[in-house]
């Protein structure tokens, strides 16, 4: 049950038209497979396309070039009977839970929308459901009738978990969930996100910047570096063998809430900036980066390849 | 260190109910609004001023022995708080308050029944003004590209035709009245409604609540109208309660004109076009028609900006 | 022996809003000597950012309200000063460096006259020797090309330069205290690496206090010599790094380690999660503003607010637990 292949990428790319006729490369030749039940943990910093990804895999974006195949059987977003099916089993939680409810309609409202509008249950089923979906969230029934802004961020993120699983879907995008929260709410979502996992057979696209949050809830995880992905591992061993120089960098930037592990770690601090999506150097995306660069690292872009079982890196130098 | 009692370290542990509760009351958007608004007093006597207008414009002429047509060719031009002195009419005896004008007919009277034209088109045209351009700004804006194009140039053009040739052409194909008043205004008057929606709607749909209503596979209609359009709600209102002064001025300025309400039902703008001719002898004719106008436009704009204050949400607390 | 250069005794801030006082601060003691990293941690509304910001004086002082305490920054008195007497101080004996460097720089002014703009202010150097201090301080935060750079506006910078600018033009008249509010928060994880370098450098080589203020434990476990936990407008526990990270005692700094996965968490382990939200300080609780989300809550925590227990020389915190009088765990009847 956990190999069977839920959701696959198939040399998905993702442009967008900005001004002056020129194209955003924002995903670019991606192949990824997301196991049903699994948590795909997705990391890299900004403008390396996760979040666009994610969207994609779940039905916000239409993809530009290559297949995002569900359960077996290729998605035509461009239909609207297909995307309508596809929504009620691919869902996204989003990363600021200030801007993503609707501030202008109660709780209970925002989470039976979902059922609304796919036709599930009748009026008063579907406002047991309400109850019943913000108590498995830890919330109180009453807060069906408040206002997002009467709440706390990790109490909106929690509304936002709910209205996510209201219809009942089997794979769920984790945008970013917890990044605009405190802490110790961090600990409390991500502890609901499991067990709602364990209980309902979900599986996840977790997408993070924070690698140890992404390390403790990932089975793998796909780094990815400007549009592509560099490395796929299961977490262990990402950590334990880290292949390609930029999944070296990140896992060491990393600040360890550990005072002795800091003063002992070895930092590996790349120059430079994170470049800007528009304009990909040629080769080797991180090329310009990378401390290992070569002459081929510049000319042709490396391929994902398995470098060891279950293991895989896009680098030349692997 | 001061002794304390064994019995006070008893333990308790976490209070479930208390850690989720919310302390305030709950306000809703618009609860907090009213009561920011209740607050700003000039708001409220102009709500007072158009609340006292429109129950006069409603009422008064039921309750006036004379009625709006009638004529007294013996009493023209009376001042103010002249005495009736027809014996045929059931005035008789009464006192004319706001005098008579060139034919002998009440103005009080007159006034008040033109109040309910003049307000009658102004909200008439505002509530048109409104559903139209929500709708209108409304697809607009949310579907952008070409859709959105074609919608906003369509729009330029509509608007670039002067709206007094608009009201010619119509009243040469309809009867001269309220009817067509309303009408030829909400050709053209939509427009600004429409403009600022779409504005609004633009900005508003990179909000991720609305990714998320896509996400959840809400039609488009559903996204305009439930989660669109009530947050433009706010801006929305403020401009239909400066719209409203705008129309009672265009209805005055037709009438004053001659294109308006044909005699004898009047508007406070045709009542200042006949005070007018009087104005050197008999000012009150024009002036009591220009001061509620004035008072009308005024209390609305007044009323706007205060709403305007209490619905932007930068000026809470 | 380290110079004192900041001393915050019994500060309470609170703001008055349409639903009433919320007291935002309400009772923080701290100390900052020269030389070290001071931070302070919590979550949000714990007020932290409102103590840095009334050290400067910042907040707007209508709704803000310096109820009581007193604010000591080398040598001058904060909390009396008067609005010129604060302008000499802000930029010349503290400055701040800011979260989101975009909105805390002149869009329309080149990056190198803004920084010339604050050295005019408050040192007596001619326009030239001004200029030539500009390129300096921007060498010093590794800005390559440092000339180039100043002639620059702040939107052809990226996110982690912009940061740098932005501790250049604080450091430009070598302030005895530098608060820097959570300035790494909103930038990738190489580029903090980078920034947080860059200040463990300049720690060493000029000597400046820092006050850093930030929700990131691995942050501060990297950098800082001492920490200050906040909760609730009050701090909970003060000591240095390894006392807060190895020998913590208020229950909230237990909890909020723990709700960190570690390295070596066995991965379907649920995290040790605080359940529950801050109380809301426009009615602050009677007693321990962390009660109703601490498993040892006792009877006198819920009546009475804990006073602060030393528990070796720098080392505070204010708990009931550490009360002379409590009972072991037993006899209290906890679990």
């Amino acid at each position: 049950m956990k190999n069977e292949v839920l959701v696959q990428a198939q040399d998905l790319c993702k442009y967008f038209k900005i001004g002056g006729g020129r194209m955003l490369h924002a995903v670019e030749d991606v192949n990824l497979e997301i196991h049903r039940g699994e948590t795909l943990g997705l990391v890299g910093e900004s403008g390396c396309g996760k979040s666009t990804l994610g969207r994609t895999l779940m039905g916000i974006y239409k993809p530009t070039k290559g297949k995002l195949i569900y359960d077996g059987k290729e998605v035509d977003l461009t239909r609207k009977k297909e995307r309508f099916a596809f929504a009620k089993k691919a869902q996204i939680i989003f990363q600021d839970p200030y801007a993503s409810l609707d501030p202008r309609m109660t709780v209970g409202s925002i989470i039976a929308e979902g059922m609304e509008i796919h036709g599930m249950y009748d009026e008063k089923r579907r406002r047991e459901r309400v109850a019943e979906l913000l108590d498995i969230v830890g919330l109180n029934r009453e807060h069906a009738n408040r206002f997002p802004h009467e709440f706390s961020g990790g109490q909106r993120q929690r509304i936002g978990i709910a209205r996510a699983l209201a219809i009942e879907p089997e794979f769920i995008v984790c945008d970013e969930p917890i990044s605009a929260l405190d802490v110790s709410i961090q600990a409390q979502v991500m502890n609901l996100l499991h067990e709602l996992q364990e209980k309902m057979g979900l599986t996840y696209l977790f997408i993070a910047h924070d690698l140890n949050i992404v390390k403790y809830i990932s089975d793998r995880i796909a780094v990815m570096y400007l549009g592509s992905v560099v490395e796929l591992a299961t977490s262990d061993e990402l950590y334990a063998n880290t292949l390609h120089p930029y999944s070296k960098a990140l896992l060491s930037a990393v600040p360890i809430p550990d005072p002795h592990k800091e003063a002992q770690k070895h930092r590996q601090i790349i120059d430079g900036d994170v470049p800007s999506p528009i304009n990909k150097p040629k080769g080797c995306a991180f090329s310009s980066r990378c401390p290992l660069a070569c002459d081929k690292c510049r000319e042709a872009a490396p391929q994902l390849r398995e470098a060891a079982p279950g293991h895989f890196v896009a680098c030349h130098l692997v | 260190m001061e002794h304390i009692d064994k019995s006070r370290f008893a333990h308790v542990g976490e209070s479930a109910h208390d850690r989720e509760a919310i302390a305030r009351p709950s306000l809703t958007f618009t609860q907090d609004a009213m009561r920011r608004l209740s607050k700003n007093k000039v708001a409220i006597v102009c709500v007072v001023l158009i609340v006292l207008l429109s129950l006069m414009s409603a009422f008064a002429p039921m309750f006036s022995p004379f009625d709006y047509r009638e004529q007294h060719y013996g009493h023209t031009n009376a001042p103010m708080f002249s005495v009736c002195d027809d014996e045929s009419s059931e005035g008789y005896g009464h006192m004319h308050l706001f005098g008579t004008d060139t034919l002998g007919r009440d103005l009080y009277t007159r006034i008040w029944m033109g109040g309910r034209v003049s307000l009658i088109i102004a909200v008439t045209t505002a509530i048109v003004d409104l559903i139209v351009g929500c709708i209108y700004g409304g697809i607009s804006g949310y579907f952008g590209g070409t859709l959105d194009i074609i919608m906003m140039r369509l729009l330029e053009i509509i608007n670039g035709i002067p709206y007094l040739i608009i009201v010619i052409l119509l009243m040469m194909v309809l009867e001269p009245g309220m009817m067509t008043i309303i009408i030829a205004y909400s050709t053209v008057g939509w427009i600004p409604m429409a403009r600022l929606v779409r504005g609004q709607v633009v900005a508003l749909k990179q909000q991720e609540y609305i990714a998320a209503a896509e996400a959840m596979g809400a039609s488009p209609a559903r996204i305009i109208a439930k989660h669109l359009l009530p947050n433009t709600l706010s801006v929305v209102i403020v401009r239909v309660t400066l719209a409203i002064p705008n129309a009672i001025f265009s209805e005055a300025y037709l009438s004053y004109i001659g294109l308006g309400i044909p005699l004898p039902k009047c508007s406070w703008g045709s009542l200042a076009q006949l005070g007018i001719q009087n104005f050197r002898m008999y000012p009150w004719q024009l002036l009591i028609p220009a001061i509620c106008i004035s008072l009308t436009m005024l209390a609305f704009n007044m009323f706007g900006d205060g709403l305007r204050d209490a619905f932007d949400p930068k000026l809470r607390r | 022996m380290a110079e004192r250069v900041l001393t915050i005794e019994g500060l309470r801030v609170s703001f008055d809003t349409y639903a009433g006082e919320v007291q935002a601060v309400r009772g923080v003691t701290l100390h900052v000597d020269e030389g070290e990293v001071l931070a302070i941690v919590g979550e949000s509304g714990c007020g932290k950012s409102v103590t840095a910001q009334t050290i400067m004086k910042l907040n707007p002082m209508p709704p803000a309200r310096i109820v009581d305490g007193s604010i000591n920054l080398a040598g001058h008195d904060i909390v009396h000063a008067s609005d010129k007497e604060m302008q000499k101080i802000r930029g010349n004996e503290v400055a701040m460096i800011f979260q989101d460097p975009m909105t805390c720089m002149n869009p329309t002014t080149q990056v190198g006259k803004q920084i010339v703009e604050s050295i005019k202010l408050h040192r007596h150097l001619s326009s030239a020797e001004a200029k030539a201090e500009a390129i300096r301080c921007l060498e010093q935060v590794r800005i390559p090309n440092p000339e180039e750079r100043a002639k620059q506006y702040p939107h052809e910078f990226s996110g982690g330069m912009r940061q740098r600018a932005m501790i250049a033009m604080a450091l430009s008249c070598n302030p005895k205290l530098l608060i820097a509010d959570e300035p790494t928060t909103a930038l990738d994880v190489t580029i903090q690496a980078q920034i947080m370098e860059l200040l463990a450098e300049l720690k060493d080589k000029i000597n400046t206090a820092i006050i850093l203020i930030t929700h990131d434990l691995g942050v501060v476990a990297g950098i800082a010599d001492r920490v200050a936990v906040m909760y609730a407008g009050k701090v909970v526990e003060t000591g240095t790094t390894d006392e807060i990270f190895y020998e913590h005692k208020h229950p909230y700094t237990e909890a909020l380690l723990r709700s960190l996965p570690s390295t070596d968490q066995g991965k379907h382990e649920p995290l040790m999660s605080i359940p529950g939200t801050p109380p809301d300080l426009l009615a602050p609780p009677k007693g321990c503003g962390f009660a109703a989300r601490c498993r040892h809550c006792m009877q006198i925590c819920k009546e009475e607010q804990p006073p602060e227990f030393e528990l070796n020389a720098g080392h505070k915190a204010s708990c009931w637990l550490l009360h002379p009088d409590c009972p072991s765990a037993e006899e209290r009847g906890a679990k």
